[in-house]
């Protein structure tokens, strides 16, 4: 299951350059199919809520320190391999157009082949050094892909960005598992799982656990507030956008919360801030979404904020649900950003959406999947998107307490959702049939269209597939609230999404001079949205600036001045002091002779003094 | 359980020493117009060295908690104020003296004949390879103190003679804070053996005899001296290992020295000699003063945290590439420093396979610049730019070995960082922590580097070369080591455990 | 017929202020050499005497020492005198002085 994957990366690695491509792409997405295929063979396994855990290798052993290499598969762990592998080869099949004309085609699948190994990793390990290994894996293949285009400087720098953020993250995660052991001995899931009930519930340490796993959650996941190198991650090929940071790696944090539920039910201040989190997260990327003018930024967001969703959802202990989000948002993101990579191909890789438009007729497939995708996300009724996102609002408004402003912070953040993504929609495809377009635009080759149309059947249906039961032996099952409140809660996010569509139509479709007016009058609270809020600038100015001047005040001043500078006064000491003794050293030989003889003599008539040869005596 | 018994009646481990001697004395007698066949010979003793280092670690005994020495060699050398010849192995110095064997080989494979009085240069790298794996093998502190300063002589002349740059202010300003550091060690050797003298009746500078009779022995013997004293003891031991490895604030001999040095020096160097200081620690401060191991322990922690930090943030602002990867070095030795001070079995296991690891890495790393400098002539990072251009197996390598410099779980780097922190986490909190933060700023100054060099700029033809297979076979053992220890470390605690789990730090 | 032990001490004390007094006073670097010499078979004089005298071997012993290393004194220093001499400088041990401060 794993090899696959591992031996595509080797293959392309090392060989890569040296094969044709039709070759390296279909050992790239061959490798991935495969995969596919066993994990549709561990799904029958497993399906029931069987789990299997096997150990092949010993890590380190040493004292009470005992870790294994060893692999856990149970239901959550397979739907997460599912779609890895299941969105994964498709997207392996559409880099195959996608990255046809790029000089570095055979390092392209290797990355990508490497980071579905790690992804891979990460879901499957059965303890958390292992977790950890993955875990940084995806982050390295993130950073190789983001800067994939290493000659350009703004892709080098978000590489450098997203994968700082990334250690950060890690180190939280490293320190979590310290913690862990320390407090329960054991490393493994199933040791864990069973032991964490002997620590007092809601108490310091398993709240501090569950903190720093959450900090490696959210730098992973992107959320506030490390949240600030997805956006910029965009720079990378539109692939990896859809495969990384969007359907896959960028769940992973909702993944750690899900695989330990157990601990965070166990923690209840500690789920809560992961709610919070969630929340604040989905509305805050929302709203910047609404101001976006780059068509992957726009998805960019549109990812945070339904992340945040699914962290909203795991928080208040709707994790099924939240599975479920991940799943549908997985089919109908990948599609949006395969979408998006179509038309950036076809306006030469300009991916301001200001000049796209009207594209129904140049681009028909890439048209009807996107409106799919759009529907989807917004919460249409009956597609995907709808089922899983009126779960998690469902699930927050029916929790009475602080959990019902975080229902209504989602079905707000619905209602963003609609606007921004019909918003793009609207200004990048625009309505408007175009009989004779003078742009001759072409439409992607079927190997790209293809797999957006499989994944637009995805993003449409995959709200029937029964995630809450099949996950249930995991997660247990959720509580049924009753047919009526239900249609309440739906037709309620509907609403939220339907004003939000018709805001968007309004301002950019019907009377596109109103958006100029409203812009003009919310003037500065538009530049705050605009920049993200400064938040990148804080960090600049908080963390960056200050670290590298602190580095040139020891470099500069510190080392030499002070710590060398004691150092060199010590030497500078001595060498005043002798400035004079060394005159003794005439360099006559004859003189030296005088010194021994009268040394010599002096010696002698110590030691006489002593036995009492001489008129005088010595002590 | 080691692979097979080595017959003892061979003096396995005095053959590592006299080998590369042997080595030496066959090179002297080659005229030194024949550079490539004094080179040859250098590998050849070289490889024969590493063989029979790998002989020793493939015949090591693995969990035999009560045979602490392996290999044992004792002979009288001055019976009369108790010096003895004695050698042996244990976990502490199996996988040093490995490291040891294989750097020196790599460094004078690395050596360019061109180089002027190379004969001599290879001559003083073989003599230099007996005393550091002398410094390993000494069970006797008199003949660990001779090694260790013999190791100064050929460093000096090495530094000094084949250095670049400021190279006599460099090799000068490193031999005076040595020596500095050597004396202290020689007084509190002495007085050691005074003390042990004074309490058993019985003149020894035998180590199994001083740690079975701690000098420190509060508890065990009447005459048990005060911690006050044990403490000085332990700062003279101390200081010439802090010099040595170094540890902030002493450390600035470090910069000019290895900025100075000729690679394959500089690969010994950083790579082994560093990491001395680091076992010295361990062997003698950790074991002959647990006491005040214990008490002092938090201090030196705490220096060597300011440590990685400060050579964290230092690195942060090179501009040249040796400078950079020189505070890099800084900052992991801190690491390995807080690893040992933790005082407890994971973070000393940790420092133990971290030293291995910063030896294979930063040798790696040092290999990466020299190699670059040798393409470009240059080692400024803004001179560099988008040298992956129509390079991809240089940097692909230049990665991976800049991943393991940055701790990159799944590579060796990871596995001794996570068991030092876990093992100050357990002992001193705070500190764990501010290592974390020194993990997340290498990451950003290992980027910094590699990104700089390899990236970053307009795709244009450089001119820079692919790497050569030799370049590549130089490499090819340190990078198996990197991903290796990074998947599959079991074997070292394996042999390593019984050895620490011995320690009196441990067991006091 | 013995002689007195005193009278060995007195020539060898002799011999020996001859040697000290003519390193003080000469300059000529092969005389001075040879002042040095006879300084130190002075003192392996006495070590004889007492020897014989005390009935022990040890002064015996430490006399070949001494003769043994003044025979490798003697190979070092008549090599540098005759590098010194060869390197054009003069003859004459005051103008030698190289390690001046």
């Amino acid at each position: 299951m794993l090899l696959a994957p591992l031996a595509g990366f080797l293959i392309n690695a090392l060989v890569g350059r040296n094969l044709p491509r039709r070759i390296v792409g279909w050992i790239g997405a061959g490798s991935i199919g495969l995969a596919f295929i066993f994990a549709l063979a561990i799904l029958t396994q497993v399906v029931g809520g069987h789990h299997l855990d096997q150990s092949y290798f010993t890590w380190w052993s040493s004292g009470q320190f005992f870790v294994p290499f060893n692999l856990y598969v149970d239901p959550l762990s397979t739907l997460m391999i599912l779609v890895i592998t299941g969105v994964g080869f498709l997207i392996h099949v559409y880099s195959i157009g996608y990255m046809a004309e790029d000089p570095g085609f055979g390092r392209f699948f290797a990355y990508m082949n490497l980071f579905v190994f790690s992804m891979l990793l990460l879901v499957l390990s059965g303890n958390l050094v292992w977790l950890i290994v993955g875990w940084a894996g995806v982050g390295l293949c993130s950073y190789l892909l983001i800067g994939f285009w290493y000659d350009r400087p703004a892709a080098v720098l978000a590489a450098r960005k997203a994968f700082v953020m990334n250690v950060i993250g890690d180190v939280g995660l490293v320190f979590a598992a310290f913690l862990v052991f320390l407090n329960l001995n054991v490393l493994d899931y199933n040791a864990i799982f069973s032991r964490v009930h002997s620590l007092p519930k809601g108490g310091t340490i398993i709240t501090a656990i569950c903190l720093l796993l959450l900090v490696g959650a959210v730098a992973k996941s992107a959320q506030l507030p490390l949240h600030t190198w997805l956006p910029d991650a965009m720079e990378g090929p539109t692939p990896v956008s859809a495969l990384i940071h969007a359907a896959t790696m960028v769940t992973a944090g909702v993944y750690l919360v899900a695989r330990m539920h157990i601990l965070y039910d166990w923690a209840p201040v500690a789920a809560a801030t992961v709610a919070v989190i969630g929340g604040v997260t989905a509305l805050y990327a929302a709203t910047i979404g609404t101001v976006q003018v780059d068509i992957k930024r726009v998805l960019a967001y549109s990812t945070m904020s339904q992340i945040g969703y699914m962290f909203l959802a795991v928080g208040i202990g709707a994790y099924a649900a939240g599975m479920f989000h991940f799943m549908t948002h997985a089919f109908f993101k990948a599609l949006l950003f395969m979408a998006a990579g179509n038309v950036i191909h076809a306006f030469h890789d300009d991916q301001d959406i200001r000049h796209m438009g009207r594209l129904r007729a140049g681009l028909p497939v890439t048209f009807w999947t996107f409106l799919i995708g759009t529907l989807s996300i917004s919460g249409f009724p009956l597609l995907a998107g709808f089922f899983s996102k009126d779960e998690i609002i469902r699930a927050a408004l029916s929790v009475s307490g602080g959990e019902f402003i975080l229902g209504l912070v989602a079905l707000v953040t619905a209602g963003l959702t609609a606007f921004y993504m019909f918003r793009l929609f609207i200004i990048a495809f625009g309505w408007e049939w175009m009989a004779d377009d003078p742009r001759h635009l072409h439409e992607a080759i079927p190997i790209q269209t293809i797999p957006i149309v499989i994944l637009a059947a995805g993003a449409s249906l995959g709200g029937y597939v029964p995630v809450a039961n099949f996950l249930a032996p995991v997660f247990g099952h959720g509580v049924d609230i009753g047919t009526g409140a239900f249609l309440g809660l739906a037709a309620l996010t509907l609403l939220a999404a339907a004003i939000g569509f018709a805001v968007a139509y309004l301002l950019y479709a019907r009377r596109p001079e109103l958006a100029a007016v409203w812009r003009a009058r919310l003037g500065p609270v538009h530049t705050l949205v605009e920049r993200k809020y400064y938040v990148d600038e804080l960090y600049d100015r908080v963390f960056v600036r200050p670290g590298f001047a602190l580095g040139r005040f020891f470099s500069h001043v510190l080392e030499p001045r002070v710590i060398d500078g004691a150092v060199d006064g010590v030497a500078s000491f001595f060498l005043l002091e002798s400035r004079e003794w060394r005159l003794i050293q005439t360099g006559r030989v004859r003189s030296y002779g005088l010194w021994t003889l009268g040394g010599a003599i002096g010696i002698v008539v110590i030691v006489a003094a002593y036995l009492g040869y001489l008129p005088f005596r010595l002590g | 359980m080691g692979w097979y018994a080595l017959t003892n009646n061979a003096p396995w481990l005095t053959l590592v020493l006299v080998v590369p001697l042997a080595g030496a004395l066959l090179v002297a007698l080659v005229p030194s117009m024949a550079r490539r066949a004094v080179k040859q010979l250098g590998v050849l003793t070289a490889g024969a060295t590493l063989l029979l280092v790998l002989l020793v670690i493939g015949g090591f005994q693995h969990g035999v908690g009560n045979l602490r020495f392996q290999f044992e060699e004792v002979r009288q050398w001055i019976p009369g104020v108790g010096i003895s010849y004695h050698l042996g192995v244990d976990g502490l110095s199996l996988f040093l003296l490995g490291l040891n064997a294989l750097l020196f080989l790599l460094a004078i494979a690395v050596a360019d004949p061109a180089t002027p009085r190379f004969k001599q240069f290879v001559l003083l790298l073989l003599i230099l390879e007996a005393a550091t794996a002398g410094v390993l093998l000494s069970l006797d502190l008199i003949l660990f103190y001779v090694f260790w300063e013999a190791m100064l002589v050929p460093l000096y002349f090495l530094i000094g003679a084949w250095g670049e740059g400021r190279r006599v202010y460099a090799a000068f300003k490193f031999l005076i804070y040595t020596v500095v550091g050597s004396f202290a060690m020689l007084v509190a050797i002495l007085a050691v053996a005074a003390i042990s003298f004074s309490q058993t009746g019985q003149l020894t500078f035998d180590w199994p005899a001083l740690v079975a009779h701690p000098a420190s022995g509060l508890a065990h013997l009447p005459l048990g001296l005060t911690v006050g004293v044990q403490q000085l003891l332990f700062l003279g031991f101390g200081l010439a290992f802090a010099i040595k490895m170094p540890l902030f604030p002493l450390h600035t001999w470090l910069p000019p020295a290895y900025t100075a040095s000729p690679i394959p020096v500089l690969i010994v160097f950083a790579g082994l000699v560093s990491k001395l200081g680091a076992y010295g620690f361990i062997r003698f401060n950790l074991a002959l003063f647990p006491d005040a191991a214990h008490s002092l322990g938090p201090f030196l922690a705490v220096l060597a945290t300011i440590g990685i930090l400060y050579g964290a943030f230092m690195a942060l602002v090179q501009t040249d590439l040796k400078r950079l990867v020189a505070y890099a070095s800084m900052s992991h030795l801190g690491f390995i420093g807080l690893g040992i001070f933790t005082g407890n079995l994971l973070g000393i296991e940790g420092a133990l396979v971290q030293m291995v690891n910063h030896g294979v890495i930063i040798a790696a790393l040092f290999l990466i610049v020299a190699m670059i400098e040798r393409r470009t002539g240059t080692r400024e990072r803004a001179q560099l730019r988008g040298l992956a251009t129509g390079t991809p197996l240089f940097a692909a390598l230049f990665l991976l070995v800049s991943l393991a410099a940055l701790g990159l779980p799944g590579l060796n780097g990871f596995v001794g960082e996570f068991l030092i922190m876990l093992g100050a986490w357990s002992a001193f909190l705070p500190l764990a922590v501010a290592a974390g933060i020194g993990v997340i700023l290498a990451a950003w100054y290992v980027l910094r580097m590699y990104q700089g060099a390899f990236q970053d700029g307009p795709v244009e033809p450089t001119g820079f070369g692919e790497m050569r297979a030799t370049d590549v076979g130089v490499l090819a053992p340190l990078l198996a080591l990197m991903v290796l220890i990074g998947i599959s470390p079991a074997f070292f605690p394996a042999a390593v455990e019984a050895t620490v789990k011995a320690l009196p730090v441990l067991t006091r | 017929m013995s002689i007195p032990a005193y009278s060995f001490l007195l020539l060898s004390g002799a011999i020996f202020t001859l040697g000290a007094v003519g390193f003080l006073i000469r300059r000529n670097p092969l005389v001075v050499f040879m002042c040095i010499e006879l300084m130190l078979n002075a003192v392996n004089l006495a070590f004889a005497a007492m020897s014989r005298y005390l009935n022990s071997l040890d002064g015996v012993v430490f006399a070949f020492l001494v003769i043994t290393v003044a025979a490798a004194e003697v190979v070092v220093g008549i090599a540098i005198i005759v590098q010194v001499y060869r390197a054009g400088r003069e003859m004459d041990v005051d103008e030698l002085d190289l390690m001046k401060n």
